[in-house]
Formats: C-alpha cells, sequence, structure tokens
C-alpha cells in the first residue's frame, strides 16, 4: 500500500464522519497545498453517496440471468419449450413446438408460474381454457391443447402468432391513417365478436394485439377475460379484476374497481384507437395505476387526439374533426356515455372513411377552423404578392446604385441603405411569413426571384470590389435561408450549397482587392464558416478545408483588432473546426481549437462584459467539454458543461430570450446527458434524466412546418433518449425511437441525414432483436443497411457512417446467427469485417479499433457455433492483435474486448 | 447432507486450512468451484422464473451441500465463504463474459448519429468490476478481498471480520472507501 493511498484513507475517512458543510473546511484544512491530494478525495467523497446499491443490483442481474435461460430445452407434455416469449402476472409465455409432430410448428405455451399456483389461479387459468374454447374468429389466437405438467401444473396450448403488437405494426409499415382505420376495425370485429359471446376480454391493449405479417390482426391473452353469462354472474372471484389491469388502457371503473361491462372494452379499444391515430396515449400514466387511479377519480377528461398530435400539424389537420369525436366519444369517463357497443363504434370509423357524417360530435369548432383557414389564405397571398414587388424595387435600386457610378462615399450610403432593406426583405419578412402557415411556397419563391436578380448584379460586378462584397453578403443570406443546417432554414441542402460557394467565391475577389478590410474579413469569415456548415453534411473533408479558411480570415480580423464582432467571429469559427477534426478523428486537434476559442472568450468578456461575451463563453466552454470528453477526459467535460449550463440558464431566465437560448441550453443538456454514457455507463437514469431535459427544453422552441432544424434537434433529443431508456425501458426507448425516426423519414437528405435515419433505424431493429422480434428486427436492420449504403454512395469514406454501418452490419449478423442461417450470417461477418477495416484505416481515433475487434470476435463466434476451431481460433487471434503493444487498449471497454478475444481463444485450446 | 463423505472432507480440509495448512486450499478450491459451477448450470436448466437468484444464495446453497448441517466452527465457516466468494465471481465473470460476447451490442461502442455512446448491459458491469477489483487489488488488496466477500459470497460483516481477523467497525469503513472508489473506477 502505497504512502499516497494511505493519506487519502485517512483524508477521507475523516472527512465521511463530518456533515457535508463541514467537509470544505476540513479538507482546506488537512489537505494544505496538496492540490493532488484534495482532488482525490473531493472525487471519492463524491461516488460515496451514490455507490450504496449499485454494486448488489449488478451482480443481481447476472445471477438472475442465468436462470432467466433457464426454461429452454425443457419438454411439458408432448411439447419442446424454445424461448420465453413473455412474462405476465400469473405465468409466463413460451414458444415451444410439438416434439412428437412430424411436421415442427410453432406454438404457444402458457405456463402458470412456480409458486403461483395457488387455488384462485389454478381456477382462473381453467377458467381461461374454458373460454378460450368457445371463441372461434379468425382474429383471435385459437386454443389449439392443454394439460398439465408432470408437476401438476396447468398449461395451455395456443395459437403462436408471429407478429408484433398492432401500434409497433402501424409504425413500422408507416400505415397511413385510413389504413390503421381499417386495421382497427378488423380488432373491433374480433372483441364484437367476444361480447356476442358474452366474454369481456378486460385487458385490451397493443401488446395483446398482434398483427401477422400479412397484416391480420390476432387478440391474444383471455387471461383475465370474464365471462358474463347468468352461472358467473355472482362469482366473485371473476370481478376481481382490478388487480389485473393495465393501467394505461383500464376504464375509470375499471380502476375505481366496479363492475366491469362491455363498455370498458369500448373504452380500452377507444385509447388503443387514441394511441394508434395521434402516437401517444392521451394519459400518461408511467404505467402506474395509482396515477391512473387519481385520474379517474378526478375526472380529468383526454384532450383531443389532434392536440395530442399538435407537434405534426399534418396529422392534427388530419385528426380534427370526426376522429377526434370518435374517439373522444369512446373513451368518456362514464360508460354510459360511450358508444353503447364495439359495433357502434365501429361503424361510426366505417362512416368515416366513407366520407358519411359520423354519429360522434363535438361542436362545431371545425366549421370555425375552416372559415379561418380560408381568410387566411387569401392574408398569404396578398403578402406574397406585396413581397414580390419590394424585392424588384430593392434590386432596381442597387442597379441603379451600381450604374451611376456614385461617389464612393454616397455609393457606401446607398449600400447601406440596399443592404438594410435586402436584410428587412430576406429576414424580417421572411420570419413574418413564417408564423404563417402555408407560406413555404411563397418564401421559395422570393428567394428565386432574388436569386434572379443577384445572378444578373454579379456578372457586372468584375471590377467593383464594394459591389462584389454586398453580393457575397446577399448570396450568403440566401444560402442560409435556404438550407443552413445550423439555422432555422427551408431545408434545401444542395441549392444553399451553391449559393454559399457564390458568396465566398465574391468575398474572395472583394479581399483581393482590400486584403485588410477589417469588415470584409469578418463577413468572409461568417461565409466561409456557413459554407463549411453547409458542406458538412455531404463531405466532412470539404468543409475541413473550408472552415480553415473561416480560421485564418477570423484571425487577421482579430488581429487587427478593433471591432467588437472579432471576438465571436473567430469563437465560432473555432468551434466549428473543432466539430469537424472530430468528425474525421482527430480529437486532440479538436481540443487545441476549444482551447484557443475559449482564451479568446475570456478576453473577450474581460473587455466587453454583457450578454453578447456571456454568450460566447456559454458557446466556450460547451466547445471544450465537447471536445475534452472525446479525448477521455470525462471530468474535464463535466466541468466545462456545468460551466456553460450555468451561463446559460442565467441567460434564458434574463432575457426570456426564447429561440437562441434556449436552444442552445437544450443543446448543452444533450451533450451532458451523452456525457452521463460516460460517467454512469451503468445506471444510465442519469443520462436519460438529462436527456429529456433537454427533449423538452428543444420542444419548448416553438416550430415552424419549414424550420428543419428545430425538428432535426429534436429527434437528436429522442434518439439520445431512446438509448439512455434501452437498457431498463425498452417501451420507453421505441416510443422515442419511433419519434426520431418519424421526423427523419421525412427529412433525410444529406449524407449526414440519411446516415442517422441509419442509426435510428439500427437502433429500432437492436430493441427488436432483444425483444425477440426478429421480424421486426429484420426489417428495420434491412432498411438501415441500404440507408447507410446511400449515405456513403454520397460521401464514401465518412467515418461516422462507416461505424454506424459496422454496428448494423454486426446486428444482421446476429440476427442470422440466432436464426441458424449460417450462410447469411457467414455473409455479414466478412462484410463487417471489411468495413471495420476501412474505418480503422481512416479514422485518426484509435478508439475506432474496437469496431475491429468486435467484428472479428462475432467472425470467431460465429465460426465456433458452427463448429469450424480453427476458423473460429484465427478470429480471435486477429481480434487480439488489434490491440498491440504499441497502442494497447485505454479503457475498460478497450481491455473488454482484448480480454474476450482472449478468453475466447482460451476456451477453444482448452476443448 | 449430513454426514456424507463429501462433507466430512470438505469440512476436514477447513480446519486443515485454518491450522495453516496450504494444500488443504488447493483440495478444497475445485470441490467447491465444482459445485458452485454445477449449481449455476442446474439454475439454467431449471424452471425458476420470477425468483431473483442472487449470488449469494448459490453460494449458501454450495454450502448446505458441501458442509449441511455438519458441526463446524464459526471461523471455518466463514472461510467457507471467503473461498467460496472468490469462486462465485469467477463463475459470474465467465458467465458474463460468454453473454456479453454471445450477445452482441452488450458494451459496445454505439454510433448515435454524429456522437459516439457507450451502451451497457448489467453483464457488463460484473466484468467492469472484475476488472476494478484487480485493480483495487493491487493498490489495497484487502479492500477487495472485503468487497468479493460481501458482494459475491454475501457475508456478512461479522463473518468477513472472522476470515480477516480485523473489528466489524473496520470492515464498515474500509467498505465506504472500496465503494466510492470502486464507483468511481468503473465510471470511467
Amino acid at each position: 500500500m502505497s504512502v499516497e493511498w494511505h493519506r487519502i484513507e485517512e483524508v477521507f475517512q475523516a472527512a465521511s464522519e463530518l456533515p457535508p458543510v463541514e467537509r470544505q473546511r476540513f479538507l482546506a484544512e488537512s489537505c494544505g497545498e496538496d492540490r493532488d491530494l484534495l482532488n482525490e478525495v473531493q472525487s471519492l467523497l463524491a461516488c460515496e453517496s451514490q455507490a450504496a446499491d449499485f454494486f448488489e443490483k449488478a451482480i443481481g442481474e447476472v445471477a438472475t440471468s442465468i436462470t432467466d435461460e433457464s426454461a429452454n430445452d425443457r419438454r411439458i407434455g408432448p411439447y419442446r419449450i424454445l424461448r420465453k416469449l413473455g412474462q405476465g402476472g400469473m405465468g409466463a409465455v413460451y414458444l415451444a413446438e410439438r416434439n412428437d409432430d412430424q411436421y415442427h410448428k410453432h406454438v404457444a405455451l402458457k405456463l402458470v408460474r412456480q409458486g403461483m399456483d395457488t387455488p384462485w389461479l389454478l381456477e382462473r387459468f381453467r377458467y381461461e381454457r374454458q373460454i378460450l374454447a368457445s371463441l372461434e374468429h379468425p382474429h383471435i389466437a385459437r386454443l389449439l391443447d392443454g394439460g398439465t405438467t408432470e408437476d401438476g401444473l396447468p398449461y395451455i396450448v395456443m395459437e403462436y402468432v408471429e407478429g408484433r403488437p398492432l401500434t409497433g405494426y402501424a409504425a413500422a409499415q408507416n400505415l397511413d391513417i385510413p389504413a390503421r382505420l381499417r386495421l382497427f376495425r378488423q380488432v373491433c370485429g374480433a372483441v364484437e365478436y367476444a361480447h356476442r359471446k358474452l366474454v369481456i376480454h378486460r385487458d385490451l391493449k397493443p401488446a395483446n394485439i398482434l398483427v401477422a405479417e400479412d397484416g391480420t390482426p390476432r387478440l391474444l391473452d383471455f387471461g383475465t377475460a370474464k365471462l358474463v353469462s347468468p352461472e358467473f354472474a355472482d362469482s366473485g372471484q371473476t370481478q376481481t379484476g382490478a388487480q389485473m389491469l393495465t393501467p394505461d388502457y383500464a376504464s375509470p371503473e375499471q380502476l375505481r374497481g366496479e363492475p366491469v361491462t362491455t363498455a370498458s372494452d369500448v373504452y380500452s379499444l377507444g385509447i388503443i384507437l387514441y394511441e394508434l391515430l395521434a402516437g401517444r396515449r392521451p394519459f400518461d400514466t408511467a404505467g402506474r395505476a395509482s396515477i391512473a387511479l387519481e385520474r379517474a377519480l378526478t375526472g380529468t377528461e383526454a384532450q383531443a387526439p389532434s392536440r395530442a398530435a399538435a407537434p405534426e400539424p399534418k396529422l392534427r389537420r388530419t385528426l380534427a374533426g370526426d376522429l377526434d369525436n370518435i374517439v373522444l366519444m369512446a373513451v368518456r369517463k362514464e360508460p354510459e356515455r360511450r358508444y353503447s357497443s364495439v359495433e357502434q363504434f365501429s361503424e361510426d370509423i366505417r362512416r368515416h372513411l366513407d366520407g358519411l357524417p359520423v354519429r360522434a360530435r363535438a361542436d362545431t369548432v371545425s366549421y370555425r377552423v375552416g372559415k379561418f383557414l380560408r381568410r387566411n389564405r387569401l392574408a398569404v397571398g396578398a403578402v406574397a404578392a406585396a413581397v414580390v414587388a419590394l424585392f424588384g424595387g430593392i434590386a432596381i435600386a442597387l442597379w441603379q446604385a451600381h450604374e451611376a457610378r456614385l461617389s464612393a462615399e454616397r455609393a457606401q450610403r446607398r449600400f447601406a441603405d440596399v443592404r438594410a432593406l435586402a436584410n428587412t426583405f430576406l429576414f424580417d419578412v421572411q420570419d413574418k411569413l413564417r408564423t404563417v402557415p402555408g407560406t413555404l411556397a411563397v418564401r421559395k419563391t422570393l428567394v428565386d426571384t432574388a436569386l434572379l436578380h443577384l445572378d444578373k448584379l454579379s456578372r457586372e460586378a468584375d471590377d467593383d470590389p464594394a459591389l462584389q462584397y454586398e453580393l457575397a453578403s446577399a448570396y450568403d443570406r440566401v444560402g442560409r435561408i435556404l438550407g443552413n443546417p445550423a439555422e432555422a432554414n427551408l431545408g434545401n441542402l444542395a441549392q444553399a450549397r451553391q449559393n454559399c460557394a457564390k458568396a465566398v467565391a465574391l468575398f474572395d475577389k472583394a479581399l483581393r482587392a482590400q486584403p485588410n478590410n477589417e469588415e470584409w474579413l469578418l463577413g468572409a469569415s461568417a461565409g466561409y464558416r456557413r459554407y463549411a456548415e453547409a458542406l458538412n453534411p455531404s463531405s466532412s473533408r470539404d468543409a475541413l478545408v473550408a472552415i480553415a479558411r473561416a480560421v485564418s480570415l477570423a484571425q487577421r480580423a482579430y488581429d487587427i483588432g478593433s471591432r467588437p464582432d472579432r471576438f465571436d467571429n473567430l469563437r465560432a469559427a473555432l468551434s466549428r473546426q473543432g466539430d469537424y477534426l472530430r468528425v474525421v478523428g482527430d480529437n486532440h486537434g479538436a481540443v487545441k481549437t476549444s482551447v484557443h476559442a475559449l482564451e479568446i472568450c475570456k478576453r473577450f468578456a474581460k473587455e466587453q462584459p454583457g450578454t453578447a461575451s456571456r454568450r460566447a463563453l456559454a458557446f466556450g466552454y460547451c466547445a471544450h467539454g465537447v471536445n475534452l470528453r472525446h479525448v477521455g477526459d470525462q471530468d474535464g467535460a463535466a466541468q466545462n458543461y456545468r460551466k456553460c449550463i450555468e451561463f446559460r440558464e442565467a441567460l434564458v431566465a434574463d432575457e426570456a430570450t426564447g429561440g437562441l437560448d434556449r436552444r442552445n441550453l437544450g443543446l448543452s443538456y444533450l451533450e451532458v446527458a451523452k456525457l452521463e454514457f460516460y460517467l454512469h455507463p451503468y445506471d444510465l437514469k442519469y443520462a436519460a434524466n438529462e436527456a429529456s431535459k433537454a427533449l423538452s427544453t428543444l420542444q419548448s422552441i416553438s416550430k415552424d412546418a419549414g424550420d428543419k432544424r428545430a425538428l432535426t434537434d429534436e429527434a437528436s433529443a429522442h434518439m439520445v433518449l431512446g438509448t439512455a431508456l434501452r437498457s431498463y425501458d425498452s417501451a420507453g426507448a421505441r416510443k422515442h425511437f419511433i419519434q426520431a425516426l418519424r421526423i427523419r423519414e421525412g427529412s433525410a437528405v444529406s449524407p449526414l441525414e440519411i446516415s442517422n435515419l441509419a442509426s435510428t433505424h439500427s437502433a429500432l431493429g437492436q430493441l427488436a432483436l432483444t425483444s425477440g422480434d426478429r421480424t421486426l428486427a429484420r426489417e428495420h436492420l434491412e432498411k438501415g443497411v441500404a440507408a447507410i449504403e446511400r449515405a456513403l454512395a454520397a460521401e464514401p469514406g465518412r467515418i461516422s457512417a462507416l461505424a454506424t454501418k459496422v454496428a448494423i452490419q454486426l446486428r444482421l449478423l446476429d440476427l442470422h446467427s440466432m436464426g441458424g442461417q449460417w450462410r447469411d450470417a457467414e455473409r455479414w461477418a466478412k462484410s463487417s469485417i471489411e468495413t471495420a477495416t476501412v474505418l480503422t484505416t481512416l479514422s485518426g481515433d484509435p478508439s475506432e479499433r474496437t469496431w475491429l475487434a468486435d467484428a472479428l470476435i462475432a467472425a470467431g463466434r460465429l465460426r465456433q457455433k458452427q463448429g469450424d476451431s480453427a476458423g473460429a481460433a484465427d478470429h480471435y487471434k486477429r481480434s487480439l492483435a488489434v490491440w498491440t503493444s504499441e497502442k494497447p487498449p485505454t479503457s475498460t471497454q478497450e481491455r473488454m474486448r482484448r480480454d474476450d478475444a482472449a478468453s475466447l481463444m482460451a476456451g477453444l485450446t482448452k476443448r | 447432507m449430513e454426514g456424507s463423505p463429501a462433507a466430512a472432507d470438505v469440512t476436514r480440509l477447513l480446519v486443515r486450512w485454518r491450522e495453516g495448512n496450504e494444500e488443504a486450499l488447493q483440495s478444497l478450491t475445485p470441490i467447491v468451484y465444482e459445485e458452485l459451477r454445477r449449481l449455476a448450470e442446474s439454475y439454467m436448466r431449471r424452471e425458476s422464473a420470477g425468483h431473483t437468484l442472487q449470488a449469494t444464495a448459490l453460494v449458501h446453497e454450495a454450502y448446505m451441500r458441501l458442509i449441511g448441517s455438519a458441526e463446524i466452527q464459526f471461523q471455518d465457516r466463514a472461510h467457507f465463504f471467503g473461498i467460496a466468494a472468490r469462486l462465485m465471481r469467477q463463475v459470474l465473470v465467465q458467465h458474463a463474459r460468454t453473454k456479453g460476447a454471445l450477445k452482441r451490442g452488450s458494451g459496445r461502442k454505439e454510433s448515435l448519429d454524429e456522437a459516439v455512446v457507450i451502451s451497457a448491459e448489467g453483464s457488463d458491469t460484473v466484468i467492469a468490476l472484475d476488472d476494478a477489483l484487480r485493480k483495487l487489488a493491487e493498490l489495497d488488496e484487502r479492500k477487495s478481498q472485503i468487497i468479493e466477500m460481501r458482494y459475491f459470497g454475501g457475508l456478512t460483516a461479522e463473518e468477513i471480520a472472522a476470515v480477516l481477523d480485523i473489528s466489524t467497525a473496520t470492515i464498515g469503513r474500509e467498505l465506504k472507501l472500496a465503494h466510492a472508489w470502486l464507483y468511481r473506477q468503473i465510471g470511467q
């Protein structure tokens, strides 16, 4: 034991005995000048409280996982259990096949849980069998068999429905609203049939409605169903359903423990339809009965589905009206005010589908909205006409200024006027138009008109640097409006790029005449920065070249040193340069940029205290934090994020500016969330917590239909949150991944966006794989592969896209390996090694080697599974060789890879 | 189980080891390890869904099988658990490794848009803990042993105190620092 350790222990023990308030003083006294000791003890004390039950939980999980695999291969009667499909309150459902059959048809076998075989439960089990036996409907899973195990436990054998839950199916198939409604009506048909047979399901929820690949839904799990026939009417047992309900879908009367009728099934169906249409449920109970009950008792009515779908204007419009009324009628609190039967409910949906008036009615809101819209449409047209005329005027003024060859001073003034007008036109008017729905086309027309004039002017600008500069600024502005991914934009990146290219060419021309014009240097630097931003999504390397130019221009302006905006300009350029260096794997280079940028910001704050410099400092800290995280300095990253958030929270509170500061705050929460994956990799609640803060902050920014950036931000937050939730709440994770998917599917154009879309598919595929839904997994992963191929075709060698590709290929390997499809699995093994090799070669970041190590281990395992020991050994050896003595593993994760390979090798030779 | 030859054997070996015979430990280890491995495997086959199996339960079951209700000194019993804890750690880490390597995606880098994050599962925690424990042992062997006995063997503070021959108060203090150190180590 070293002397230092001994001393650390001494101070730690003494300090931990003290109340927290006294610790700081004590530490200062006992550590004196020894900063290392102080830091060490402080960081240990910080971990003390969090560590409490952490180990017990982790070890418990692994121990439990030993037992999870327990039932596999077990035989029950003539059936062989293959794997567990699900676990309910009283039993588990397994995938099984008949042992003695010539054909191996899969069945679902439901078995009472050991230790749960109470007389009451056994009674229920028999009851379920009896109910199932009486139901024969194409949309209800059939009862096939039943019996008793050797231990005397009853089991039920049902038709195995290979499908996925209703809502998941609709999302995966991207069904439009009419298709969803038709599918839902089939479900209604099954429930209606059960009701006719006097059976109330009582636990209707998407998870109990599986849709097979061919699109037919099947109703499952009559485990809590109730027979309403007279001979059971008095049986108290059958009414104790309250303990076995799903809070999210249970009707208020069920929650209150009151008698349950067919109206309860109507209610649950209503909630399901709500979710199917709006993408969320009307009440968030977090699965807890207490919250649901409170709602049932306090009498909150559901808000209209169209309002729940508000962030998606198109969906909102589709739902408003009939569909709102239909759903709300089904989920009314009082059973007697709902549809009096499932049949009526379903019939109303049919009428809506056929364009007939529906029975359900709210008030005349839709009439009023319709009228307002018609009025508004006229206004939109008028604004557009006025603006186009106005722009014509500006262009003519500019033209005249040029033609007249006015004196330098007057020309300067004239340019200022023109610029002011152009600003009004290109920014203010654009902003105003943005708040009016449906002006996207008008805004695009305006930009096109502007471009026409600009192109004409620029042909005349050869010998006039001042005009060149003005034109460059105008192109720059047009580029920003069209599609700068870093700003609110119209989402036309290709056109934006073209205009940025024109802008920087003109900036360079102008600067050749006056290389030390400070204003021009700053303008050109910003122009190059935005050019880089427009380039990055499709070519990170071109972006690096452009941003280097932006930095050198900004540095020159900074060195000349008189204008107040020189600080933030240089800061912004450096920050972007850091971002793009990271993209190509030069993380240490990125840190250098943010160190420099922070120096600049601090000088800025000193020379000009105020909002602008505080905002710049916040940016500086955030960027530095991100860069530090990428070189593995988690503590440094955390410190910088904390400072950044401090500034931003103050900025948001201070000025209630909404837009920029709020967005930045949201983005810094998101960075903290990503950091939490490293700080607490085994307790992702921390990451989830930060990610949901980020999501709600970013969602609170008002969104415009044409503003792509806000949607992109939101999708990123959904992804991070989903990834954090995955380890402990897969339903929540799926929800967020799907929301990200919805946004990205509609908007992915550039290689970066397409690559992000692929990651989303990959995440969903992985989720499906862990839940055993191989059909769904395959679908997502194949879509993911297709997307990532597209991204890489557009920009070969994009590092992050290559990493995503390996991830997807490995998952496809797993998928096929699990299904015993060796040839396909081998194909993916081979291609994943190829991609990982390219990635390792191209990337400057040595931690990317993990991918190659993973791919080789996976391929080795695959060989081993097929009995090819020599092939397996070869791959393990290659995986081991990834970690050379010059570049050994640097993190626990990397050491884990190396040890895995070594122990797998050892396992082979032992045999 | 009482009076079974195995039980007599194990008890005798434990006593001899306490008396300073190192070879006794050599003979004891494979017996205990085999028993633990067998138990873990049988759990894998047996239906017992819903029961949360704790590592400590396995160790206790192994104890019941190997020693049962044979007369045994408290100290020897504690020593048994001390050995079993180390072996249990091996069994679980092995299981976690197999599972981790089998189930791709655990603890693997995840390409999350432009950023890359690590996603971890419970099985990785055990491997990471094993890794961290080895490092702790280099720094402070005793603390690593205490953690091992506490979490992999389920020993009480009194039992740990008996094995290591220190006071229970010391155990509490040692645990506190060990917790914090390991937690920080694993987080990195």
